[in-house]
């Protein structure tokens, strides 16, 4: 058997990422933190008894994914999020700001599936069948959902400028 | 132009943009642990309505019951148990008719049984054995409840069994032998191998482990109810692989049968096995779906859509014979607990599958109905 972590060597290991992926998913950053904390919170109470803590990043970002899903089913609150997130002012000094604002918010608008397909590929860097793995279906759906999400993204942004 | 460079270069920003992350994991563990305070809280009040709406609702269960299509029920006689094992109830079991698709409870002797699960029904469809909690306790311990006798109420075996404390995931009551008086079983430590006396409740070790043979898991009697067959790891540092071995049940060294395996269960005239195909490093199973002779020869894969096994619960990874061995009952692979799902049958001959019915694991197929249990809340260990 694999030597077995604690759960706060996995916290301090995969919490920044599983952040960083429940960000692009959700675009507010202290519901990303939320999603991580209740996504270990369903791991502390059986954590000893995980046969295999070596697939635990594997685990959580099913988990982050699965948890957005259940967050967006709640249409009502989508949209006050997306709201939120166009109130939220910018100091940033990345000369890109604008463009990156309008993909992510046009990236939520996007049914999670969609969203979900695009960030493994384009953030999680996870080939189709690594990203049906998490998605629980089928590569070809995968390919799919990224293809809609895409030409999805590219009407929603048309006439932004690079 | 929106390609794939610019999506990469867009959401590697963002991601960026929140940085740094916080990583304190005491704040996070007590974070987590406030959450699960809540929630066990939140818990304790569902079930104590749980608790009233059953002693209310206990004549609507019986009349229920017996609105059942005869073809429905798992035993020929039904008698709800009016005290349940555990507490208010937790685990949702349920009957699928195999032919129709049409899912209906599963008779109150199952249903009332408080957090059980990992069911196992004798082949003569008099007795199930079953996981749960001990009352009072965070501990689990095994049972058997009469599925014929009027009345019948649950009885503790194997107290020599030792299972995880505050629950688990790794107890598996693999089987029963084909005259329906032994039950095979491996710890909740995935040490030892036990069989378990239905009558006496006495239980004998078969098997345990050593450097060479770990983690022992789904054992299984072979067709002549003298040997076992089960599921354990062999091998070292990348090699390290799960294996079927096989072992009598008088004690003695086991053999590997067939090696990257798990989880093994052999057809109702013994001709054949079915288990899940392994990888080093996927040491649970992966989706791929395999047929062998009862000797190891003969490797067909049935089905394989590429996708890792759950690990939770492991029952979802065994598969069920149909009783004329055509077909095989599956828990699609990634699924399990938590998630409920739709669960399949292959044809064995095909490879073809079937959707039908769901929960979380479907462990038993009887003669024209399949038993399927749901965890009925997310952590089943509070439940």
């Amino acid at each position: 058997m694999p030597g077995r972590a604690t759960l706060a060597e996995l916290y301090q290991r995969n919490a920044p990422d599983g952040i960083r992926l429940a960000f692009l998913l959700t675009g507010d950053r202290e519901l990303a933190e939320d999603l991580v904390q209740e996504a270990f919170a369903r791991f502390a109470g059986r954590f000893h008894h995980l046969h295999y803590p070596d697939a635990f990043d594997s685990y959580l970002r099913r988990t982050i994914i699965n948890l957005s899903y259940k967050h967006f089913r709640h249409k009502r609150v989508e949209r006050a999020y997306l709201d939120r997130v166009a109130r939220v002012p910018t100091d940033s000094e990345n000369p890109n700001e604008e463009l990156d604002e309008a993909l992510h918010a046009a990236l939520l608008r996007l049914p999670d599936r969609q969203r979900a397909a695009l960030v493994l590929r384009f953030y999680e860097d996870l080939s189709d069948v690594q990203s049906a793995e998490v998605m629980r279906c089928p590569a070809g759906t995968v390919r799919s959902l990224v293809s809609r999400g895409m030409q999805t993204l590219r009407k929603d942004l048309e006439g932004a400028d690079r | 132009m929106i390609d794939e460079r610019f999506m990469r270069e867009v959401l590697h920003r963002r991601a960026e943009s929140i940085s740094p992350v916080p990583n304190d994991p005491l704040t996070a563990v007590h974070r987590a642990r406030t959450r699960i305070a809540r929630n066990t809280l939140i818990g304790t009040i569902l079930a104590i309505g749980a608790l009233l709406l059953t002693v209310s609702g206990f004549h609507a269960l019986q009349v229920r019951n017996t609105t059942l299509p005869v073809d429905h029920t798992v035993a020929p006689v039904v008698t709800p148990v009016v005290t349940p094992v555990t507490g208010p109830g937790a685990t949702d079991v349920s009957v699928v008719d195999v032919a129709t698709g049409e899912q209906t409870p599963a008779p109150a002797t199952l249903r009332t049984l408080g957090s059980a699960h990992e069911f196992a029904i004798s082949p003569d469809e008099h007795l199930a054995a079953f996981v749960a909690f001990a009352p009072g306790t965070e501990d689990m311990a095994m049972y058997l409840v009469d599925l014929i006798q009027t009345g019948s109420e649950p009885k503790r075996i194997g107290d020599d069994v030792r299972m995880p404390s505050g629950g688990g995931v790794g107890t598996t009551i693999g089987g029963w032998s084909p005259d329906s008086t032994r039950l095979v079983v491996a710890d909740g430590q995935g040490k030892t191998i036990w069989i378990v006396d239905a009558e006496s409740g006495r239980a004998t070790k078969v098997f345990e482990t050593s450097q060479d043979v770990r983690n022992v898991l789904a054992p299984v009697f072979g067709p002549d109810g003298e040997t076992v067959l089960f599921t354990a790891t062999h091998g070292a540092g990348d090699g390290e692989r799960t294996a079927l071995w096989t072992a009598p049940t008088t004690g003695g060294s086991p053999t590997v049968l067939i090696d990257y395996a798990a989880f093994g269960t052999y057809s109702p005239d013994g001709s054949k096995i079915a288990y899940r195909h392994t990888y080093p490093g996927s040491p649970i199973g992966v989706a791929e779906l395999r047929v062998a002779n009862a000797d190891g020869t003969g490797v067909r894969v049935l089905t394989d859509d590429g996708t890792a096994m759950s690990p939770f619960p492991f029952s979802a990874a065994q598969t069920a014979w149909s009783p004329d061995g055509a077909f095989l009952l599956v828990t699609p692979p990634g699924y399990g607990w938590p998630n409920t799902t739709v669960f399949t049958i292959v044809d064995v001959s095909s490879g073809r599958e079937l959707r039908v019915g769901s929960g979380q694991s479907a462990t038993w197929w009887g003669p024209d109905s399949v038993l399927v249990t749901s965890f009925g809340c997310e952590d089943y260990r509070r439940c």
